[in-house]
């Protein structure tokens, strides 16, 4: 219960401190201005591109969110640090652990819910231009999206234990990208490249997360339907599985390093 | 009666990034009664920030024992009893003191009623009461001070360490801090803290240690430790030096 009470204080904080920076005000103030911007648009004389707004709006959701996630969760340790402020909580009743889950989890929960505006922005203008998914497949693309957004964070969180705040940004940033961009044909550039090539991309293939698994955008964008319920169960387990993992390296590299306020 | 602070042989030795050693601390010896203040003073790189590390359970030691309040000095439960102001902290400045203060309270059990309470009576306290809904990022210097006394004292702590506490303060402020660590003694607390300003450990403190590359070098009633007519920064600098000296 103690425990419980330091996480949630500790994400208190980084909602209160995303809120009054005006950290997702600003990224849903650019979301609306260029969906709207794009909403007015036609395509090639077309008169409903509700498609190609909706398209276009979830992968900007997508890099806004991930840009959110790894600014958040990347910067907090190396700011309590440089502060001074991580001495004043670890000297209370919050263990290192408890510390580590309240940032994970402020930060998380924070793009997740500036993730919820920009969709609802999203699909509000398709809605407007036509519309194009029914709601089951936008909810299992936002909880598959959510999950994306945990391994993220976690693995951010991860290399912030052991690196700079820019260095564990980068990091997380490239992760982010590789595992959403290059993974999906990862597999097949080893198997194309061969020799040691090969090896060191079938072992990013298998020891980096597959984020294109967590991504239904073509299912929202082209009214495919919703997935078959045990792959997306089987996708959320992933997203979650990983998210675990993350947290896990996280405390690992955070449990008894020592804490020094020049950041060295 | 048990010790507030017990060290006992204390060693801490870092790895060095070309590989090799160095020794923060080399059998580190210390007691702090309840009911007594501490100085703990030592130059620059002497090791004092590392064994308040150690006794705040932040650093594990390579050898020795720390105890506070009877327990392991790593043992989440000495944490409920002990307070702590850390030297040079910035407060997060998108917080008021009253925020922090209630979310620190929470972290101590406290209902949100009672840490709000606890909160507005520590603000009085340390003459914050006024600026108890301006963002922390707003303090002067020496309001963040006399907020970083409050939250120490959070939870009524049976033993109170402090990193430089009066750093950065005008006269006024000091006298105020130095009224605070008095009433904290008088209900019978252990203050423990760390300074380079000799003249207020000697105005405010029962006892001194001076630690001087990882050691304790002496201990006792500064009046004690001075030959006669000497300052106790005049004490200061000769067991540095002498220290210093290998002697």
């Amino acid at each position: 219960m103690r425990a419980m009470r330091g996480v949630a204080m500790v994400a208190g904080t980084v909602w209160v401190e995303g809120f009054r920076r005006k950290d997702a005000y600003v990224l849903w103030v650019l979301l609306a201005a260029l969906l709207g911007v794009l909403a007015g648009v036609e395509v090639y004389g077309l008169a409903r591109p509700a498609r190609y707004v909706v398209d276009a709006g979830l992968l900007i959701t997508w890099v806004f969110s991930g840009v959110l996630v790894v600014t958040l969760s990347g910067r907090q340790i190396a700011a309590d640090e440089t502060s001074g402020m991580v001495f004043a909580l670890l000297s209370k009743p919050l263990g290192r652990g408890a510390y580590l889950a309240g940032k994970w989890l402020g930060a998380w929960s924070m793009a997740l819910a500036a993730t919820l505006l920009f969709y609802a922005v999203v699909a509000g203008m398709g809605a407007v231009r036509g519309g194009v998914s029914g709601p089951a497949v936008w909810g299992q693309a936002i909880a598959l999206h959510a999950a994306a957004l945990g391994i993220v964070g976690a693995l951010t969180l991860a290399l912030a234990t052991r690196l700079t705040a820019g260095a564990a940004m980068t990091l997380g940033a490239l992760l982010a990208v590789v595992g959403f961009a290059l993974m999906p044909t990862l597999g097949a550039r080893a198997a194309e490249a061969g020799g040691p090539a090969g090896a060191v991309l079938t072992a990013a293939h298998f020891a980096l997360p597959h984020l294109e698994l967590l991504d239904l955008r073509r299912r929202v964008v082209h009214a495919w339907g919703p997935s078959p319920w045990g792959p997306w169960l089987a996708s959320l387990a992933y997203g979650i599985g990983w998210t675990a993992l993350g947290l896990l390296l996280a405390w690992l590299g955070f449990r008894r390093r020592p804490l020094r306020q020049d950041g060295s | 009666m048990t010790n507030a602070i017990e060290i006992d042989s204390l060693g801490v030795t870092f790895r060095s990034r070309r590989g090799g050693e160095v020794r923060a601390l080399d059998g580190v010896d210390l007691a702090v009664a309840p009911g007594r203040i501490v100085g703990f003073l030592g130059p620059n790189g002497a090791g004092k920030t590392t064994t308040l590390q150690v006794v705040l359970g932040f650093l594990a030691p390579t050898r020795g024992t720390a105890r506070v309040l009877g327990l392991p000095a790593q043992a989440p439960e000495a944490r409920e009893r002990v307070g702590y102001l850390p030297e040079r902290a910035r407060w997060y400045p998108f917080l008021t003191g009253r925020e922090l203060l209630v979310g620190f309270g929470r972290l101590f059990g406290l209902s949100r009623r009672a840490a709000a309470d606890r909160a507005a009576a520590l603000l009085a306290e340390v003459g914050l009461a006024d600026a108890a809904d301006r963002r922390l990022g707003a303090y002067s210097r020496g309001m963040a001070q006399r907020f970083g006394l409050a939250q120490a004292l959070v939870q009524e702590p049976d033993l109170l360490i402090l990193d430089e506490p009066t750093s950065g303060l005008d006269p006024l402020g000091r006298m105020a801090v130095r009224a605070i660590i008095q009433r904290q003694r008088a209900r019978g607390a252990a203050v423990f803290f760390s300074s380079h300003e000799l003249s207020e450990v000697e105005r405010v403190c029962d006892e001194v240690a001076i630690l001087v590359r990882g050691r304790v070098r002496v201990r006792g009633r500064a009046a004690d430790l001075a030959r006669p007519g000497e300052s106790l920064e005049q004490c200061f600098l000769r067991v540095v030096e002498a220290a210093e000296a290998g002697t």
